[in-house]
């Protein structure tokens, strides 16, 4: 057989495998719903939903208690990719990660649930054929858990009271360097910060980090609750490579929960202590370096270089507007309502060199004379400035539809004579 | 070896065959257009937000469901209407009773007879079962240009082989590389000629295909809003004021209100006169 036979043929070949594989993979069973209504007060939908993170095997990427919203991420075993995902028969050899959103507003007397799963590898997203969205609302609405823990991840006793523990860890994330602190919730009683460590050490990390030339990434969250007089702690942690096409989480050694745990205690007793198991390695800017490790653009970096709007409303109805439009689309990075900031990670192809931009957006809400004046910036993207101005502006665009579309359908609105 | 392929070839042929057979017979719930349609919708979602004013979505699915009423819905789909937040002016079908309208579009828009005119539009759509054969179409289409590929390349060869034989009587030691070079770039040409002149070909017959959906569309627009009581010349205003907008929201916009400028004109003046025609505008 020639060479230009056998180039010949496995072109048909691969052509077949693309063709027959697209042929099957449009196909869903699921109808997919973001939002649902639950009878439940906000507060109890929220503190459900807490629980429900809580008792999974996530990194929580943010906590806002003012506006009810949370993100978090977990790995999904081969057997969770094919059930969840709709791409999932393509792509189940793939080790695959989730984003999650849950977002609980006020709805009557009610609750507004919303859920969405973001579903991805390092190369690429893939999307939820909302099966995770369902068993989610469902859990919030039995007050269950959806995914638990490994029985590996024992809780552990810290002899003192939980203010007194809290103050601790707070203590611990502060004064540690080349970590970044995702989220500091007391009332949740989360905190939850990423690092990259160097690869001479990720072993020691992680017993299955055994290629050494790889430097690692870990998240982790910690969880404490009262009990009597102590506290118990509950770690939950994703280990991966940084630069891997794929990557995968790894196990756990124990070993970066029970240094920041040892910190932790011999801060609450007065001792100094020392947590610093990271390392200055940035890595590229792939989605998970953005998401975890970059961190997030301060209220001065976004005015630096922004893209800005006035809107004619209250600071409030614009930051329930941007929510609605942003976290149906975006893996949400941080949430502060407080400081009206929102960093969403955005990740789209691109006129770049790369052809493909991963990158941080942030927008911040202020107050000005005409009402709130919305920020978006994104000083760190590759994108060709044209490029980055249309997606600023697109967004604004969105926000200002979910704001004032309304004022212009009053043919719709207002019922004429032998209408509906 | 060559026998899976043939195998593999028969496949594809079948499937992409199946266009034809999709035309056919009443569907059952939750067929294979419910299934299409969810999977389009959960893509579709990931990358624009739907609008959620409860008042807005609640009076566009009313005039959605009066006109799917009116319809006679001959595969009892199950309607499902949303409204998408984005600036382009459009609205499209997806498989199952999945319909959508955008934000820039109600904001385009007059009156509840125009919106009517295009849900109605796009009810016809999913009546006839257009998004499934555009999706059986786009199968088709992908395995007659892989065909075109490799009958191109095949093609190449033969010519390249043919100048290879011709020239060889007058091979030399001197003139043997660029004899070689010349048979490299008479492959490259065929190939390049070839595949251009089938992509022209390919692209020409699907957009004829696609046009004739619009068509079908438009005239079952016409019937439906009228039978639902709204008047059957807002669909030509529609045209009028937003038709000659291009663009896509989503590639998976399998079927929308635009159309290149000549199409969407011959579009106007058919529901023109036969809104003259019938001598009703309602």
């Amino acid at each position: 057989m020639t060479g230009t036979r056998r180039t010949l043929i496995r072109l048909l070949v691969a052509f077949i495998f693309i063709g027959t594989t697209a042929a099957f993979s449009q196909d869903s069973a699921n109808t997919l719903e973001r939002v649902r209504t639950l009878p439940l007060a906000p507060g109890e939908a929220w503190s459900r939903a807490i629980n429900l993170v809580k008792a999974s095997p996530a990194v929580v990427n943010t906590i806002d208690q003012r506006s009810l919203l949370l993100s978090f991420s977990m790995q999904l075993s081969e057997g969770d990719v094919r059930k969840y995902l709709l791409e999932g028969p393509e792509v189940e050899r793939q080790p695959h990660m989730v984003h999650i959103t849950i977002w609980v507003s006020a709805a009557g007397e009610g609750s507004r649930v919303f859920v969405r799963a973001a579903p991805g590898a390092a190369g690429f997203f893939s999307h939820s054929n909302g099966m995770i969205e369902r068993e989610i609302f469902a859990a919030i609405m039995k007050g269950s858990a959806w995914r638990t823990a490994a029985a590996g991840a024992k809780p552990r006793r810290l002899a003192h009271p939980p203010s007194h523990a809290w103050r601790a860890i707070v203590d611990t994330l502060t004064s540690a360097d080349r970590l970044v602190v995702n989220a500091a919730d007391e009332q949740a009683g989360v905190a939850a910060f990423s690092l990259a460590i160097p690869s001479s050490a990720f072993s020691k990390y992680s017993p299955a980090a055994t290629k050494t030339y790889y430097p690692g990434a870990a998240s982790l969250s910690l969880w404490i609750r009262a009990d009597g007089d102590s506290t118990v702690a509950e770690t939950r942690v994703l280990l991966h490579y940084l630069g891997s096409l794929s990557p995968a989480a790894l196990p756990s050694s124990g070993k970066l929960e029970e240094d920041l745990l040892a910190a932790v205690d011999q801060r609450a007793r007065g001792e100094t202590a020392e947590f610093s198991p990271g390392s200055d390695y940035k890595g590229n800017r792939e989605f998970f370096t953005v998401l975890f490790r970059d961190p997030p653009l301060t209220a001065a970096e976004i005015e630096r270089d922004a893209f800005r709007q006035e809107l004619p409303v209250p600071q409030e109805s614009a930051w329930t507007a941007v929510l609605r439009v942003l976290t149906q689309t975006s893996v949400i990075k941080k949430c502060d309502q407080a400081a009206g900031l929102l960093w969403i990670v955005a990740a789209h192809p691109s006129e770049a060199k790369a052809r493909f931009s991963v990158h941080e957006l942030a927008l911040r809400l202020s107050p000005s004379q005409f009402g709130t004046t919305l920020s978006i910036a994104a000083p760190d993207a590759v994108d060709p400035p044209r490029e980055l101005e249309t997606e600023r502006k697109v967004i604004a665009e969105k926000i200002g539809m979910e704001l004032f579309l309304k004022e212009r359908l009053k043919w719709l609105l207002t019922k004429r004579e032998g209408s509906l | 070896m060559s026998k899976k392929i043939i195998a593999g070839l028969t496949l594809l042929i079948a499937l992409s065959a199946c266009g034809a057979a999709a035309s056919e017979g009443s569907v059952a719930p939750n067929s294979g257009d419910v299934r299409r349609g969810n999977h389009w919708d959960a893509l579709l979602r990931d990358g624009t937000p739907l609008y959620e004013d409860a008042d807005v979505v609640a009076r566009v699915s009313q005039v959605g469901q009066k006109v799917a009423a009116s319809s006679g819905n001959p595969h009892h789909f199950e309607f499902r209407f949303f409204v998408l937040n984005s600036v382009e002016p459009t609205a499209f079908a997806a498989a199952g009773g999945y319909i959508y309208v955008t934000t820039g579009l109600l904001r385009a828009l007059d009156n509840e007879d125009e919106l009517a005119a295009i849900l109605a539009h796009e009810i016809g759509h999913v009546n006839e079962r257009h998004p499934m054969k555009t999706g059986m179409s786009q199968q088709a289409r992908t395995f007659w240009t892989t065909m075109l590929a490799l009958g191109s390349m095949a093609a190449a060869m033969y010519v390249q082989t043919t100048v290879a034989s011709a020239l060889a009587p007058y091979m030399t030691m001197e003139n043997a590389e660029a004899l070689q070079k010349l048979s490299e770039l008479t492959y490259m040409v065929s190939n390049i000629g070839t595949t251009a002149v089938g992509q022209r070909v390919i692209i020409s017959f699907y957009q004829g295909y696609r046009d004739e959906f619009e068509f079908k569309a438009d005239e079952l627009a016409l019937q439906y809003a009228g039978k639902a009581g709204y008047r059957r010349d807002a669909l030509a205003q529609v045209f009028e004021r937003i038709g000659s907008h291009q663009g896509d929201i989503s590639p998976l916009a399998v079927s929308h209100l635009h159309s290149p400028k000549k199409v969407l004109d011959s579009r106007k003046a058919l529901v023109q006169r036969a809104v003259a025609a019938s001598g009703r505008p309602r």
